[in-house]
């Protein structure tokens, strides 16, 4: 019998560098939003308590950031980002992050950064877990997953309902009253199959996605008997075959996407992307590795207010050459070039170096990295009724960084400083006749510093992990729209600081796990006015986790209290968050 | 105890232990009112009256809950979100469409909220609120009654209710057509626009009942009696089937037996809102940045103000004095701007006020 070999590189392959930072969903009851806010302090703004969560990566906003699950682009082509609330950990392998520009070979968006979603590198066992949640305001979780591997076979299978009532309480601001949420109750079903089957020198691979949710719109605080809703249905699915040639590999990779998005009793917006790419990757003498390939994408939406639009073509190719000049010193050349049909072209040149230095009890490694970067209008953008302007310009940036990473001993520290130019960046504007229209009439200049302090200490039988991510960001209006006054002045919902100061004690068999983070006050005009801004919050979490062995069973016991101290703190204006509240999760591993 | 026995019975201890510690709650939502507001709030009371000058409606962010109130006194001093300020940093709630004042007693018609928030005039503190209505946008009054138009949704009949003035309470309501829009009292009548229609409802106020559908213009709105006692309906236009502008909004002149009498053909979408100068005689709307003046009785109408350097106008109004007042979004960008121009359209002064103003209430010396 022929043992299973993985053949890939992680998640890194769609990356233009390595300068790339695993997420770890830790939590395999949460969604990928509070792992990414937990992980590496990236502000998501979250329409309310297990609600909508964009994301805001490097002062930028929600369509900046490229999202590739199996490499393939997932923002949806109708509004450019991704919901992150509609990832859960339960169906995900693996998650990275690439901060800043051209990070990922292809898609659109990438100003930000990109987040790197699952890749068929895993090696699956023959195991299955039960996963099964209970907490505050209603909410329950059941989950199962099996992996299983046979002879070349091997795939794995999770599904999952998760339901909350979200009726919590809180004071209402400005009165002596509390209030209990209404209309903030979700329900999500998700099911994820894989399977690969490996012969020879080749693997081919096939990953299927299907979610569900009906969420009620969480209401703004005054206005708190709405019955507002969405549901949304998404079908994700891909398929991939990778061989192994001689020196190098070639991956080809088909990817079908399709949402569908009901709002109240409106018609349903639906979205269909087909994307074909296939990458490969060479090695040139000792020095010289090449990754090369190409995307085809066709993008396609139906709504009442999308009629009767011609799929969208896009194209890249591109071409990533790393020289490894010794040990220590390596550099990247990137080319890209990407065109849209009707929607421009664009030629995105990187060039990054990387220097490492190896010590006896550790090691520092800087790089630097200079990049344009762009993202297409969406389709809603271009095609709207009313409004839509077909004659947009993608939105360009060029951005350039330096970082040092540094490990010592069982500590590590990583620190970048970053910068970007933006412009013709997409606003959407009052024209006459009531109607609003797409311009690109924004500049913005973003500047920041992200430090990551990682730290092991062992006494005896106690062993702590902490963690300290610190993010400092200016996203600067740089144009005078819609006023002088607005020059100058930080971006709405982007804090200049976010915090996250985590601690796991691990004594014999319990952990106790303390996350704090703090997120710093947010404007939500340009024109950075207190009065219009959302105040600055803390928050504490205390989870503790014991495993019960018996035989070949784990069972997991985590209880978790959340916000702590009980604040009242809101992550999008007028919109409740919970205060303490509390969770129970049992998985039970077989 | 087998092994499989006590991890079964631990389990089940934790989940006994756990629930007991959620959060069960399920009382009744409580309303706001004057006594529920803290009382420990330092800002109550010290920004002085109100009892004239100028409020500035700025109706704030979608969904976000942030409109408010700002005032313009005769001095031309200016406080911001002084509903907040008064009543102990309350929200005023999420688009604040209109408000309406009467004698003593302002009301805040709160669209999507669905509340009239009931203040007095001078303190601007909160007397009641009004919760029983449904997208609440306009008020006027006769006697002892309110009538307030309610659009109640985007998919039901529009309607108004009638308030009585004393108690606060919601005596009756009548349903009109769809998006029961501005309100006009003239010989005993009220007179609806239905702004997702064509049609201005008549409703006669002795027996609270619609005595007339009259079809005006696409997307009827802003109503004001002229000098001669002719009612004017501005209709802003409508959208061609591909969503492009129909460019048919129009002027609508109705005579004192509600005959239609005269219609301008406006040749283009517009702002449905409208101002009169002091006499009655001008009137005057906007599309974009530029206003329209139209002399009663003309064929056509004439560019009074264009403000290239303004983003979108979005309220207008003529103070006692006869300046205008005209209120820019800035797209909600960013807040609000007011300019006031003189009866020549020369541009006087400018004021930075809160998020979307979109409409002024006058309150003379």
């Amino acid at each position: 019998m022929r043992p299973i070999e993985i053949m890939g590189f992680g998640l890194v392959p769609y990356a233009t560098g390595d300068v790339v930072r695993v997420i770890h969903t830790v939590d395999p009851l949460k969604t990928l939003d509070a792992a990414l806010f937990s992980q590496a302090g990236i502000y998501m703004k979250n329409y309310g308590h297990q609600q909508l969560s964009t994301i805001s990566f490097r002062g930028t906003s929600a369509v900046h950031t490229n999202v590739l699950w199996h490499g393939i682009p997932v923002n949806a082509p109708t509004l450019g980002s991704t919901d992150f609330s509609q990832w859960h950990a339960w169906l995900i392998d693996d998650v990275a992050i690439q901060p800043g520009n051209q990070g990922a070979l292809y898609g659109s968006g990438s100003i930000g950064g990109t987040v790197f979603i699952d890749h068929f590198n895993k090696i699956r066992t023959n195991t299955a877990a039960i996963g099964l949640g209970l907490g505050s305001f209603g909410y329950n979780f059941q989950g199962g997953s099996a992996e299983y591997k046979k002879d070349q076979l091997q795939g794995t299978t999770h599904i999952y309902r998760e339901a909350i009532n979200n009726d919590f309480t809180y004071p209402l601001k400005g009165t002596d009253l509390i209030q209990t949420q209404q209309n903030a109750a979700a329900l999500s079903y998700g099911f994820r199959q894989e399977l690969q089957h490996f012969w020879n020198n080749q693997r081919l691979s096939v990953d299927l996605l299907l979610f569900y949710q009906h969420r009620e719109s969480q209401p703004v605080i005054s206005q708190n008997y709405a019955q507002d809703f969405i549901k949304t249905h998404n079908i994700k699915s891909v398929l991939e075959h990778f061989i192994d040639v001689n020196k190098g590999s070639i991956s080809t990779t088909l990817g079908w996407i399709n949402d569908q998005m009901i709002y109240n009793q409106n018609p349903a917006i639906r979205s269909q992307q087909i994307t074909l790419t296939q990458r490969y990757e060479y090695d040139i003498g000792h020095h010289f590795h090449l990754n090369s390939g190409f995307l085809i994408s066709l993008l396609a939406a139906k709504g009442s207010n999308l009629e009767n639009i011609n799929p969208q073509k896009q194209l890249d190719f591109f071409m990533i050459a790393t020289y490894r000049i010794n040990d220590g010193w390596s550099s990247t050349l990137g080319l890209r070039e990407s065109f849209m049909i009707d929607a421009g072209s664009k030629l995105l040149p990187s060039l990054g170096a990387e220097r490492k230095w190896i010590f006896p009890k550790g090691s520092l490694v800087s790089h630097a990295k200079i990049a344009k970067g762009f993202r297409y209008p969406t389709l809603n953008d271009r095609f709207w009724l009313p409004g839509g302007n077909p004659s947009l310009k993608p939105e360009q940036s060029v951005s350039t960084e330096i970082g040092f990473k540094v490990r010592y001993r069982k500590l590590n520290t990583q620190v970048n400083v970053y910068q970007t130019w933006a412009q013709d960046w997409i606003l959407w504007l009052p024209q006459s006749g009531n109607i609003w229209r797409p311009e690109n009439i924004q500049k913005v200049a973003i500047s920041g510093i992200e430090y990551v302090l990682g730290y092991q200490y062992s006494l005896n039988e106690m062993e702590l992990e902490s963690q300290v991510v610190l993010n400092y960001q200016r996203s600067i209006n740089k144009s005078a729209y819609p006023s002088q006054a607005a020059y100058g002045n930080q971006l709405p919902y982007v804090p200049y600081f976010t915090a996250i100061w985590s601690n796991k004690f691990h004594i014999k068999k319990l952990s106790i796990a303390l996350d704090q983070s703090y997120t710093s006050r947010r404007y939500t005009t340009l024109d950075q006015s207190d009065t219009y801004s959302v105040d600055p919050y803390f928050l504490l979490d205390i989870a503790i986790d014991y495993p019960l062995i018996l035989g070949s069973v784990t069972t997991q016991i985590s209880i978790k209290a959340n916000n702590i101290f009980n604040s009242y703190y809101e992550n999008i204006q007028n919109r409740a968050m919970p205060g303490i509240n509390f969770q129970l999760q049992i998985i039970i591993k077989l | 105890m087998t092994q499989s026995k006590y991890i079964f019975k631990t389990i089940t201890s934790f989940i006994l232990i756990f629930t007991t510690l959620l959060f069960i709650s399920c009382a009744d939502d409580p309303e706001v009112n004057p006594d529920s507001l803290s009382s420990d709030d330092s800002n109550e009371n010290t920004l002085g009256t109100f009892s004239s000058g100028i409020f500035v409606i700025n109706e704030g962010n979608f969904l976000s809950d942030d409109g408010s109130i700002s005032f313009i006194d005769s001095e031309g001093m200016i406080q911001n979100n002084i509903f907040s300020d008064n009543n102990s940093s309350f929200p005023l709630g999420d688009v604040v469409q209109s408000m309406y004042v009467n004698d003593t007693t302002a009301f805040i018609l709160v669209n999507n909220s669905n509340k009239v928030e009931v203040v007095d005039v001078d303190e601007m503190n909160l007397l009641h609120t009004i919760s029983d209505v449904s997208l609440p946008r306009y008020m006027v009054s006769e006697g002892d009654y309110g009538y307030i138009s309610e659009w109640v949704s985007f998919s039901d009949r529009g309607r108004i209710s009638i308030l009585d003035l004393n108690t606060y309470e919601i005596l009756d309501t009548i349903n009109v057509g769809f998006g029961a829009e501005a309100l006009v009292i003239r010989d005993n009548k009220l007179y609806v626009s239905n702004n997702f229609e064509k049609t201005l409802s008549i409703m006669d106020l002795t027996t609270r009942e619609i005595i007339q559908t009259i079809t005006v213009g696409t997307s009827p709105a802003a109503m004001i009696i002229d000098q001669n006692g002719d009612l004017w309906i501005l209709c802003s236009g409508g959208y061609n089937a591909d969503f492009t502008l129909a460019n048919n909004g129009s002027l609508v002149r109705l005579d004192s037996n509600d005959e239609v009498i005269q219609e301008i053909a406006l040749g283009m979408n517009v702002t449905g809102k409208m101002a009169a100068n002091v006499d009655l005689s001008i009137l005057y709307f906007y599309s974009g940045t530029t206003v329209y003046s139209y002399g009663i009785g003309d064929e056509s109408y004439d560019t009074f103000i264009e403000n290239t350097s303004a983003i979108s106008f979005y309220g207008i109004g003529i103070a006692p004095d006869g300046d205008m007042y005209i209120g820019d979004s800035k797209g909600f960008q960013s807040l609000g701007s007011v300019y006031v121009y003189d009866q020549t359209g020369q541009e006087k002064e400018e004021f930075e006020v809160g998020r979307g103003p979109n409409g002024f209430v006058f309150i003379p010396d």
